[in-house]
């Protein structure tokens, strides 16, 4: 229980001499090094921030995968917001998890990568076990108000694979599997090739699962499922 | 570079470090325009000109002047000196001059009296000096596809990282080219939630460099923007 009046039940006491930074204008205890999301998650608890996207098992926090921008906490100061995941705590800033800022930001943000994915959630085969469903519902998306464009040319579903499928016609750039081969596994096996908005994930030179001898089986728990990367 | 994809860094890596490590230096056109001044007379002398951080800013101005060209003029310089004396005045009508390259603002020829040739004073107006080139848009040129230029540009560049730039830029430009083609009339609400997202979730200047020129449009010419776009 917390000495502090103004700290909730869930957070450590403040003892004197520690770094502090603000959620929402309370203050908590800052661990050296520490990224907002691990702060507000551990003062806050797993679901404390409208997110619920699992990571895959990074060794580092270095680089940012497109979606986690989704992920973004709003903090006082800088113009922009910062993405939670990868920016440390700076000791007495203000961060906002929740303020209708960054609820919008999300929700656009989200609402724009449903525009580069089939909308088919009724026939897919992931429906009601997919994170960006979940994401896209926790945000508030009831329709894409855009109007339809262009699709980018992805290959289709590669059966190849004993052991994976995958179906990059539902890839929406999150990067996070390209992230599992290097940084877990160590083979850069997959990785991005194009630009802007042709860029895509690619297996070797542009092959499929079969071909460059992929190790990524043993990847099973770090491995997202957004219904194009599908792991058995 | 470096093995890794052509992609923008979340942040500059820390602590600063150059290319593979060593000690790196970018010099810009700017940097290289003042070396002959330098090597010429030395840097006592260059030193000399003043005592602000930057003594000159380099215009470039485009074929819609009398005298286009690459010309230096003093911080501070009112940005009519810099149209009517250095570039000779405007050839045809012009409605708008697009300054500080191509995320720089949008600056209605109604602004011109208002600003001088410095940071200051561009942003205390809502622009951005940039590189103080001057991109002008003729009476006769619309507007609605010169915002579509830009959206399609900044698409062009996008390195695909981050979402509101690889998504944003391209949704924004099939919106106005539809709105400019057919009948499709934008919804503002939704062009503004572009905007702010392009604004605050891009991870660097060029998706978060698009708005300012199109907010700029938006405000200056409403009036020529309407039809394409609906409350």
């Amino acid at each position: 229980m917390s000495t502090n009046p103004n700290i909730s039940d869930k957070a450590s006491p403040i003892l004197p001499g520690e770094i502090l930074a603000y959620i929402n204008d309370k203050p908590y205890a800052v661990l050296p090094g520490e990224t907002i999301l691990k702060f507000v998650r551990r003062h806050l608890g797993d679901q404390s921030n409208a997110h619920t996207l699992r990571r895959a098992q990074p060794r580092t926090l270095r680089f940012l995968p497109g979606m986690q921008r989704g992920r973004g906490i709003g903090a006082n100061g800088p113009a922009k917001t910062q993405a939670s995941c990868h920016t440390p705590v700076i000791p007495n800033s203000f961060v906002y998890t929740d303020s209708a800022r960054i609820k919008k930001l999300r929700k656009n943000i989200i609402e724009l990568v449903l525009t580069d994915h089939p909308l088919d959630c009724l026939t897919c085969e992931v429906n009601n076990n997919c994170e960006l469903q979940t994401v896209a519902a926790r945000v508030g998306i009831r329709d894409v108000r855009y109007p339809e464009g262009k699709k980018p040319l992805r290959p289709g579903k590669d059966l190849s694979h004993p052991y994976m499928t995958s179906d990059f016609s539902k890839c929406i750039n999150c990067f996070r599997c390209v992230r599992a081969c290097d940084e877990v596994q160590g083979q850069l096996v997959l990785s991005m090739a194009g630009r802007g908005f042709d860029s895509h994930i690619v297996k070797g030179f542009e092959q499929s699962f079969s071909s460059p001898k992929c190790q990524l089986r043993r990847l099973r728990p770090g491995l997202p499922d957004v219904g194009y990367f599908r792991t058995f | 570079m470096k093995g890794n994809a052509p992609e923008v860094r979340v942040r500059r890596p820390t602590p600063q470090q150059g290319l593979f490590n060593k000690p790196t230096v970018v010099n810009n056109v700017e940097t290289l325009a003042n070396l002959p001044f330098i090597m010429q007379r030395g840097g006592k002398a260059f030193a000399a000109i003043g005592a602000q951080i930057f003594r000159h800013q380099i215009a470039f101005i485009d074929g819609h002047f009398h005298r286009p060209g690459i010309y230096e003029a003093d911080m501070g310089t009112p940005l009519a000196a810099v149209i009517h004396e250095l570039g000779g005045g405007f050839r045809k009508p012009v409605k708008a001059m697009h300054i500080g390259g191509p995320l720089g603002g949008l600056v209605p020829v109604s602004k011109i009296d208002a600003l001088t040739v410095d940071f200051d004073s561009f942003a205390r107006e809502g622009f951005l000096l940039g590189h103080a080139s001057i991109v002008c848009i003729p009476e006769d040129f619309p507007l609605i596809q010169y915002l579509e230029h830009l959206f399609e540009f900044t698409a062009h560049e996008s390195c695909g990282k981050c979402f509101p730039c690889r998504l944003g830029s391209t949704r924004g430009f099939e919106m106005l080219h539809k709105a400019r083609t057919g009948d499709y009339k934008v919804d503002r609400t939704l062009m503004d939630d572009l905007l702010e997202t392009l604004e605050i979730g891009s991870l660097c200047a060029l998706g978060g460099g698009l708005p300012l020129p199109v907010k700029n449009a938006l405000k200056y010419f409403e009036n020529e923007l309407s039809p394409y776009f609906q409350k």
